[in-house]
């Protein structure tokens, strides 16, 4: 007796500490299409970049992200990591319609180039081709702290397909850079340190939520 | 001989007729692409022409300004030229008019024509639109075309900039209805001594990287 | 007292009859027939999907109208889409904001979750219109794009025969590069029921 009573305490620890690490895992979206009945779940978004770009000491350049974003997620069985980069600038005169529109351009064939810890470069190809404009705030405007020069910004979420292998294979260890291939342009990412293992546990987050059928959010 | 020379060769040779001085290099960047590992070089801007003088007597087009940069990707250099042109305008220019002010496209020559009248032509590397804006200068409605184009270059055609002055340099681009360009659909700049002296500066710089 | 028990059973008589010759009523926007081919058209009122509360901020709102020319029968759904961006939208998106192929399906989901799918009659573009925050005489503080559009959805018997057996619960429209969901507000579920039942389909 004494023994069963043991090791369904030792289960039931077991059992605590794993609901202890869902508990750190967590989802912006799960939800069940009414009319396919296809599981859609969307990790929490987890910031990659530093934050001390807010205080103007952002990376300049034309690779330079302001702000980079990932988040991990799957549709019924297929899997996907999705970037969130916002990439802006600042300018004296207001810009011309044509120069907002299709700012990042990403075709079929980009790929999303990881740099992880051991200097292995992976690559995931991306989902489908994306375009996207950029938006303009003039000085004074909401958001732009600027009394004198335009707000210029481009916001663009794009989705890299994840298959069984490359998931195991990000999950294994930190990421320290990022590179999104948008054309003739790309653009960079510099992990921040506390930021390298992010990546990896939202993808662990959402094959974790896969696995149970209990709905997370 | 294929063994491509490199910078450092040439500047052996020529450093007593170089003017450029080591410590006043700067480079705006000198990095290992972590993803292509290439090396990547670039100098800063080094304007040709000056609110006081001109470094460059224009031929064509009133208010240009022109600034010249070296640069690397792994084993291929470039020149690369920034040409900003102003032209007045009575009003505010429509969407497409600006977004036609300029562009540079791929294959466009850079000449550069030394003292003994042989000519250097490079090519751009790719096709470039100008970055165009409306604004107002002084009162006075102004249209502004600037546009950045990288044109590869050899090492011999490195070897014979820095062998010798240049005397005009001539860009070919397509610019729509405002006066950018002449009637060649080209700017042209005759090279002065201090226009010279910062292009062979550029030049050196790259090799010091 | 004889009089006093009567008249309520009469008064009850008179409502529920009237009632159902009510329920037998519908708001037409067209009942006519045709003097010379003797072809009888006709066609419901719009009837809203959703509710008319907090309307002003909803992205897609959703109206039903059923057309009955002689024995053809016909579903029009009219797709209302607004979204509010923070600054002046592109003409590029604005174009084709509704893109409906011909034959997308209208997949109307009822609640034992089976799906009734009708095909679109013909192919049904919309652009979008902008307005600028201080055009638009509610919203000031940001751009309002707007499109709509109606889309013809064909009707065969047992689709009929099925949204008189349940009343569907939501909506979705197909179109080329995404869907249109609607949630069917409850009180607007009878609405496909109420149209086949007062044009005795």
């Amino acid at each position: 007796m004494k023994f069963f009573v043991s090791v369904l305490t030792t289960f039931a620890i077991l059992l605590t500490s794993a609901t202890a690490n869902a508990a750190k895992c967590k989802y912006e979206d799960d939800e069940v299409d009414k009319f396919t009945n296809v599981r859609t779940v969307q990790s929490k978004q987890k910031l990659l970049t530093s934050m001390m770009s807010a205080f103007g000491r952002a990376p300049k350049g034309p690779h330079a992200v302001y702000a980079g974003n990932v988040t991990a997620g799957f549709e019924g069985d297929d899997y996907f990591l999705e970037m969130r980069i916002l990439v802006e600038t600042y300018i004296p005169d207001k810009p011309p319609r044509y120069e907002l529109e299709n700012a990042i351009v990403v075709p079929e064939d980009s790929h999303l180039l990881i740099l992880m810890a051991d200097g292995n470069i992976e690559r995931l190809p991306v989902s489908r081709a994306y375009s996207f404009n950029s938006e303009f705030v003039p000085p004074n405007g909401p958001g732009n702290s600027s009394k004198n020069d335009y707000w210029k910004s481009t916001e663009a979420h794009i989705n890299y397909a994840l298959d069984e292998h490359m998931m195991t294979v990000l999950t294994s260890q930190d990421a320290t850079n990022m590179r999104i291939e948008a054309g003739e342009d790309y653009y960079d990412i510099k992990i921040q340190k506390k930021s390298r293992g992010d990546m990896a546990e939202v993808i662990g987050c959402v094959q974790q939520a896969h696995a149970s059928e209990v709905p997370v959010k | 001989m294929n063994k491509p020379i490199t910078f450092a060769t040439i500047i052996a040779f020529l450093v007593i007729s170089s003017a450029a001085d080591a410590a006043s290099c700067k480079f705006k960047v000198n990095e290992v692409d972590l993803f292509t590992k290439q090396k990547l070089v670039a100098t800063e801007w080094y304007s040709m022409t000056s609110a006081m003088s001109s470094a460059f007597k224009i031929l064509v087009a009133d208010r240009t300004s022109v600034s010249v940069a070296a640069m690397s990707e792994g084993d291929q250099n470039f020149i690369a030229i920034k040409l900003k042109f102003n032209d007045g305008v009575y009003n505010e220019p429509s969407n497409e008019d600006m977004r036609d002010a300029l562009l540079v496209e791929k294959g466009s020559q850079l000449v550069i024509i030394l003292e003994d009248e042989s000519q250097i032509v490079l090519e751009a590397r790719k096709t470039v639109r100008g970055v165009t804006r409306f604004g107002d200068v002084g009162g006075n409605p102004v249209v502004e075309s600037n546009v950045v184009v990288h044109y590869p270059v050899g090492d011999e055609d490195i070897e014979a900039l820095l062998e010798q002055n240049a005397g005009f340099v001539i860009v070919s681009a397509t610019a729509g209805r405002f006066a950018f360009l002449d009637s060649n659909s080209q700017a042209n700049f005759k090279m002065n001594r201090k226009g010279r002296d910062r292009f062979t500066e550029a030049l050196t710089c790259l090799s010091k990287a | 007292m004889k009089n006093f028990v009567i008249t309520p059973f009469l008064l009850a008589a008179v409502l529920l009859g009237s009632a159902t010759a009510d329920a037998a009523k519908c708001k037409f926007a067209k009942d006519e027939t045709d003097p010379f081919t003797e072809v009888k058209t006709q066609q419901t009122k719009w009837d809203q999907l959703t509710s008319t509360w907090m309307a002003d901020s909803r992205e897609i709102d959703g109206w039903i109208s059923v057309i009955a020319v002689d024995d053809y029968v016909a579903l029009w759904v009219k797709l209302d889409y607004t979204v509010k961006p923070r600054s002046e939208p592109s003409k590029d998106s604005l174009k084709s904001v509704i893109n409906i192929p011909e034959g997308a399906n209208l997949l109307i989901l009822m609640p034992d979750d089976t799906i009734i799918e009708l095909p679109a009659v013909r192919e049904v573009k919309a652009d979008a219109y902008a307005l600028a925050p201080w055009d638009h005489p509610m919203d000031v503080n940001t751009w309002t794009v707007r499109a709509a559009a109606n889309i013809k959805y064909a009707m065969p018997a047992e689709a009929i025969a099925a949204l008189k057996a349940q009343d569907p619960t939501d909506i979705r429209i197909s179109a080329a590069n995404r869907d249109f969901d609607i949630e069917i507000h409850k009180k607007s579920r009878t609405d496909f029921k109420n149209a086949f039942a007062c044009m005795d389909l």
